[in-house]
């Protein structure tokens, strides 16, 4: 489309495109904000990565679960989240003017890069501190008392053996945080104000405010083939070296926190998070309880009813049971796919496999709006109008969550020795009695842990929902969307409200998730 | 010249006594096993000395030091690990090399140093080569290399043969020994393995469950094991309870028999027959220094320079190794044994 707007070979718009000065300047925004949230998000999450791979405190599974919920919350939420509290008339500065008797807002980040790069850590601290954890704790010990004996100290210890082998578990998370800020939507767009535009941000302006379809879908490309390679780079570190994308499990002995140094190092560490995680949630919490008189449940009852001005046709709180029905099925799809998926690579040998695992991960590359446009496009003409068809919805999600159930399944699938399966074949089961008898049972708890991650992922998906629900089956994350857009204090509240519950479900599949990888 | 001394040595975890009062002295150069079942506290023990672990109480001095303030990377002693945890991301030249490199040792002399090493551990041409292209008793001679290169005042040693076939153990067991007597280092070793104990070890330690059983030279200990735990644990089958009647009299399940050498607990003695020695004999005397006992062969097994017989005798079985010539009776054969009173050791219980 890109190359020929209304059906002629059109390249010309393409040239114009690149020798603009305008997109030197998003391209540039956008690599230099990426790899700024990425720097950050690094710096901050490395501590945490090591308290949580060598150290046992009370309340780390819980702190776990919680910990997932903001990587898979909508944008449209964590934006709100982060308004509700840090905004020019979010709670943090209503009670310091109060407090201090101040008559303008004291914090005023709004529309800022802080803002947004705010809202970056927040979204991508889990994942660095997941990744890198389960790695660093899977590190033998030994290794680091063997440098100890041999005269090094704590901080050389550190800095020539923990450290280098700590790489390529870094240098996956550090690309993967990467690749989400790079594609990074919802929140520069709220929270960064028009002011700041990423590539993806631009797509969704030239498609939707100045309908330039050709420009938008040039874009895309450009975007998709960035993204392709950071995903092949990816994909190289990630099969040499065996870095779990979501190994919820940590390994090794966790010890018990002993003397001054390390209770203050968990401490600090603790505080942080539960300031950068918890903080924005429980404003937005706090905001779906207190109306303007004060504590009220109005918000969550009016959920439940059909008003005639509303935004509405149905009963809101049908959005929930929309959303979980799409949700299994596109866990169900995901699953499916994603285990063929990784069957297949797990077999694949020599050069071609980082190739096509960054085939595979290219949905995650590709930025949600891009693919929501992308089926609003290709999907409208026969044979395979499903434009207006219930099950485009859990396809769009089932797609968007593919990526992520591959880089569950896949690791779990590598693990399995050879040697079983040769053992199954020589005892005369055929290849496919040894994927069903072997692989299967053997993978079952990485597939667990995909399908839970699928389901997640479905729950909170917004940028292709707004392309593709039908308004009579809406989504939580668009009803919450919907909500925000109209103005008032009761939608507001309902926005908060709705965003509570998907917060909880979401909550909820991650601590079902910890107790699948606990009891192993 | 005493090196190593520890005294009263204690550790728990989570309220579990881990090592129980562990008194011994080391000299200078002097390789000693730490040798007990799984869970005697072995690596413990040694964990302590590298500082690795904290102790509950006790003293540990070394060269009239005490280390036990001293952090472990600046005790200056060698650890050998059980999975070798050699770095995966350096090569052989590197692992050997980093210690060398702690010290600040320039680069010249860090390559001599190593290229001697690894010729002593018979690597030589090695140390270009990544820890994945080595084989496992290759990759024991390069963290023995390691462990060796920093000249370390002692080196503690965590079964270091433990994941190694048993052909390749005995060889290389024989061989550390010599390569730590050259280099006159002083060592800890730890084994479960008594034969790998036997072979390196000056002093052997019998650890079971927390507590030092015996600590003595090699023969001393096989000769006469201080106590049954001991005796059990090297593998002797021939302990025999019972009490002494009038003085001299030893009343057990074999039958009474008279016996020169008396037990301190007259009520409550165990009496160890070791397996060499017992002779058969086809109606001769006895000899002096021997005593007799009757019994019937149960069972008889071919092992080559010996047949290893079960005997019933009394209400006891008894295990003795006894030579291929005269062949001994066979099952169901009554027999007449003569034992060596030298071979009988009365037991701490």
């Amino acid at each position: 489309m890109s190359f020929a707007p209304e059906g002629v070979w059109e390249p010309e718009r393409l040239r114009q495109l690149i020798s603009s000065d305008n997109y030197f300047r998003v391209l540039r925004f956008t690599f230099w904000q990426a790899a700024l949230s990425t720097l950050f998000t690094l710096i901050l999450a490395l501590p945490g990565a090591y308290i949580f791979a060598h150290f046992n405190f009370p309340g780390k599974n819980m702190l776990q679960a919680l910990m997932t919920v903001p990587f898979v919350l909508p944008t449209v939420v964590t934006a709100a989240a982060f308004r509700a509290l840090l905004g020019s008339g979010g709670l943090v500065n209503s009670w310091l003017m109060t407090a201090l008797d101040l008559s303008g807002p004291p914090i005023r980040i709004d529309q800022t890069v802080t803002f947004f790069l705010l809202a970056h850590i927040f979204y991508n601290y889990s994942l660095v501190l997941r990744i890198v954890a389960g790695y660093w704790s899977n590190l033998d010990p030994d290794i680091r008392e063997a440098a100890g004996m041999l005269g090094a100290s704590p901080w050389q210890t550190f800095k020539k053996i923990t450290l280098p082998l700590l790489i390529p578990a870094i240098a996956s998370a550090a690309v993967l945080v990467f690749i989400f800020c790079f594609t990074s939507f919802g929140v520069i767009l709220i929270l960064g104000g028009p002011g700041y535009a990423t590539i993806e941000v631009e797509i969704y302006r030239q498609a939707v405010q100045f309908f330039n379809l050709p420009m938008a879908a040039a874009l895309s490309l450009i975007q998709i083939l960035i993204n392709f390679l950071l995903m092949w780079l990816h994909a190289r570190i990630g099969s040499k070296n065996r870095v779990s994308f979501f190994s919820t499990a940590i390994g090794g002995t966790p010890k018990k926190i002993k003397g001054f140094l390390q209770k203050s190092l968990l401490l600090t560490n603790l505080l942080f998070m539960v300031t950068l995680l918890l903080a924005p949630l429980s404003a937005l919490l706090l905001r779906s309880f207190i109306g303007e008189h004060g504590f009220t449940l109005a918000y969550y009852s009016s959920l439940f009813t059909s008003h005639t001005r509303s935004v509405f046709f149905v009963p809101p709180i049908n959005a929930v049971l929309n959303s979980i029905g799409f949700g299994l099925t596109a866990m169900c799809i995901a699953v499916i796919l994603g285990l063929f998926a990784s069957s297949y690579l797990a077999s694949a040998k020599g050069r071609s496999a980082p190739f096509w695992d960054a085939v595979i991960m290219l949905p995650l590359a590709t930025s949600a709006v891009t693919l929501g446009f992308g089926y609003i496009i290709t999907l409208n003409t026969p044979p395979l109008n499903l434009r207006d068809s219930l099950a485009l919805v859990p396809i769009a999600h089932g797609l968007v969550a593919f990526p992520f159930v591959v880089r569950c399944i896949l690791p779990g699938i590598r693990q399995i020795p050879q040697s079983l399966r040769e053992a199954a074949t020589l005892l005369g089961s055929s290849p496919l009695q040894v994927w069903r008898r072997v692989d299967l049972p053997l993978a079952s708890r990485p597939i667990m842990v995909g399908a839970i991650f699928a389901f997640s992922i479905s729950m909170g998906e917004f940028g292709a929902s707004s392309f593709v629900t039908r308004p009579h089956t809406p989504t939580m994350p668009v009803t919450i969307f919907r909500f925000l857009s109209q103005p008032g204090d009761l939608n507001y509240g309902q926005a908060m409200a709705m965003s509570t519950i998907l917060m909880l479900v979401t909550a909820s599949g991650f601590w079902l998730l910890g107790k699948i990888t606990d009891n192993r | 010249m005493t090196i190593l001394n520890v005294k009263n040595l204690s550790s728990s975890y989570e309220g579990q006594p881990l090592l129980k009062e562990i008194t011994f002295s080391l000299k200078k150069g002097e390789i000693l096993c730490l040798l007990g079942p799984s869970g005697a506290g072995k690596t413990t023990l040694l964990r302590l000395l590298a500082g690795l672990e904290k102790e509950d109480g006790g003293i540990v001095t070394f060269g009239n030091l005490n280390i036990q303030t001293i952090p472990s990377h600046k005790r200056n002693f060698g650890m050998m690990f059980q999975e070798y945890a050699l770095f995966p991301h350096k090569n052989v030249f590197e692992n050997v090399s980093f210690g060398l490199e702690m010290k600040k040792s320039p680069l010249k002399a860090r390559q001599e140093k190593v290229a001697e090493m690894l010729e002593t551990v018979g690597l030589k041409g090695f140390a270009h080569r990544t820890i994945d292209e080595l084989s496992g008793g290759e990759r024991q001679r390069v963290a023995l290399a390691r462990s060796l290169a920093p000249e370390p005042q002692l080196l503690l040693l965590d079964e270091p043969l433990g994941s190694l076939d048993r052909t390749l153990r005995d060889r290389l067991s024989v061989e550390i020994r010599s390569i730590l007597k050259a280099l006159e280092v002083t060592a800890l070793f730890v084994t479960h393995d008594q034969s790998e104990a036997f072979s390196v070890a000056d002093k052997v330690a019998i650890l079971y469950e927390g507590k030092l059983e015996q600590f003595d030279s090699p023969e001393n200990i096989y000769r006469t094991p201080a106590n049954t735990t001991v005796a059990s644990f090297l593998g002797f089958k021939n302990i025999i309870c019972g009490k002494m009647d009038n003085g001299d009299l030893f009343c057990s399940a074999i039958g009474p028999i008279y016996l020169p050498a008396e037990c301190n607990d007259k009520q409550n003695c165990h009496l160890l027959i070791r397996p060499e020695a017992a002779r058969i004999i086809r109606g001769e005397e006895i000899k002096e220094d021997e005593i007799a006992l009757e019994g019937k062969v149960v069972k008889k097994q071919f092992q080559g320079a010996t047949y290893k017989l079960q005997i019933e005798v009394g209400e006891q079985m008894l295990f003795f190794d006894l030579p291929i010539d005269p062949t001994p009776p066979g099952i169901g054969y009554p027999v007449d044994l003569a034992i060596r009173t030298s071979a009988l050791i009365w037991l701490a219980s």
